[in-house]
């Protein structure tokens, strides 16, 4: 199973910083492939200080922790590492009390992607030409509706949209969501910070922009452009995986249900 | 070079680290050394530990790239 990958930053339109971090990784840390990206928040230069810290610890825990594949209990082990880091770091300067970052982190061996996230930074799975988000989202009014206090209709819009239930380094403890997918081919994971939403790019918009042609590149570089086509008022940035689809195989017809 | 304020090269991009890279003169040769960096270092589309510089080289950090020159005499 071979992976393309590729990522794309912007800080936007109204931001100075990009807050965002991204790591993208080939065949380190006995994976095929791992991509991180962290959103920054935080006065001052915290945010990126957050997001940029939560990155590397977590790229170093996986790559000198002497273990191998797509675990998402060593994924869990990097992130409370990483909230360690940047909560410790928070305490040790004024300047970057309280700053924060969220995570998402996909590492893929051999067909299978394990996945964990903390905030709201989506994680989405293209199949077939549909979208699935596989991330949990830990924004206050998503965790609402988990709960069954409020509507998903009401979610959208909520005031409170961006006020986190979840964040690596804002508490001394972490708990974050994650899981184990099987890969198919032709499948893309993609891993993106909040200003995709934010700029109003829908995820299925984002799918096609992103897997239009075989240059995945060239995709993530379209949603960026889509972005600033719509005001772009947030950082963006974008990673993506994708399975690439075997050629050589016999193509088989999928089997109709009669 | 790096994200970080304290670098000489400041370099304000997601996929670069706090401090991603340093340029050392070795005698009359320039050297790159990447400093554990996330992303990497690359020259000339290569990942390197360390390498030495050539007129004219491409280096890479994160998103950003630049030509290597040295300039008067």
């Amino acid at each position: 199973m071979r992976l393309r990958i590729a990522w794309a930053t912007d800080p936007g339109l109204e931001r100075e910083e990009n807050e965002d971090s991204v790591a993208v990784w080939r065949h380190k840390a006995g994976l095929d492939t791992l991509i991180v990206v962290c959103d920054g928040m935080g006065g001052h230069a915290a945010g990126q200080e957050a997001s940029s810290l939560a990155v590397s610890t977590v790229t170093k825990v996986l790559a000198e922790d002497g273990e191998e594949g797509p675990d998402v209990e060593r994924l869990t082990r990097a992130c409370k590492e990483a909230n360690k880091a940047v909560f410790m770091a928070a305490q040790d300067n004024p300047d970057w009390l309280g700053m924060g970052s969220t995570m998402v982190i996909a590492a893929i061996r051999a067909g299978e992607v394990a996945l964990l996230n903390v905030g709201d930074s989506p994680a989405y799975l293209f199949r077939n030409g549909f979208a699935k988000l596989i991330s949990q989202d830990h924004s206050w009014p998503a965790e609402q509706v988990r709960l069954g206090l409020i509507k998903a209709e009401e979610a959208a819009n909520h005031p409170q949209k961006h006020k986190l239930t979840r964040a690596v380094g804002v508490w001394e403890q972490v708990q974050p969501f994650t899981d184990k997918i099987k890969l198919e081919e032709g499948d893309a994971v993609v891993l993106c910070s909040d200003g995709v939403e934010t700029a109003g790019v829908s995820v299925e918009e984002m799918g096609r922009l992103l897997l239009k042609d075989g240059n995945l590149d060239r995709g993530a570089e379209r949603v960026i452009e889509r972005c600033r086509e719509l005001g772009a008022p947030d950082n963006v940035t974008l990673a993506v995986a994708r399975v690439e689809v075997d050629v050589t195989k016999t193509a088989v017809l999928p089997k109709l249900k009669i | 070079m790096g994200r970080s304020p304290d670098n000489d090269i400041i370099l304000r991009d997601p996929a670069t680290s706090g401090h991603h890279a340093r340029l050392e003169r070795r005698g009359d040769q320039f050297w790159v050394v990447d400093l554990g960096s996330t992303n990497g270092t690359f020259v000339n589309g290569e990942s390197i530990q360390e390498k030495q510089l050539n007129q004219g080289d491409r280096l890479t950090l994160g998103q950003n790239s630049v030509h290597f020159a040295v300039l008067g005499a």
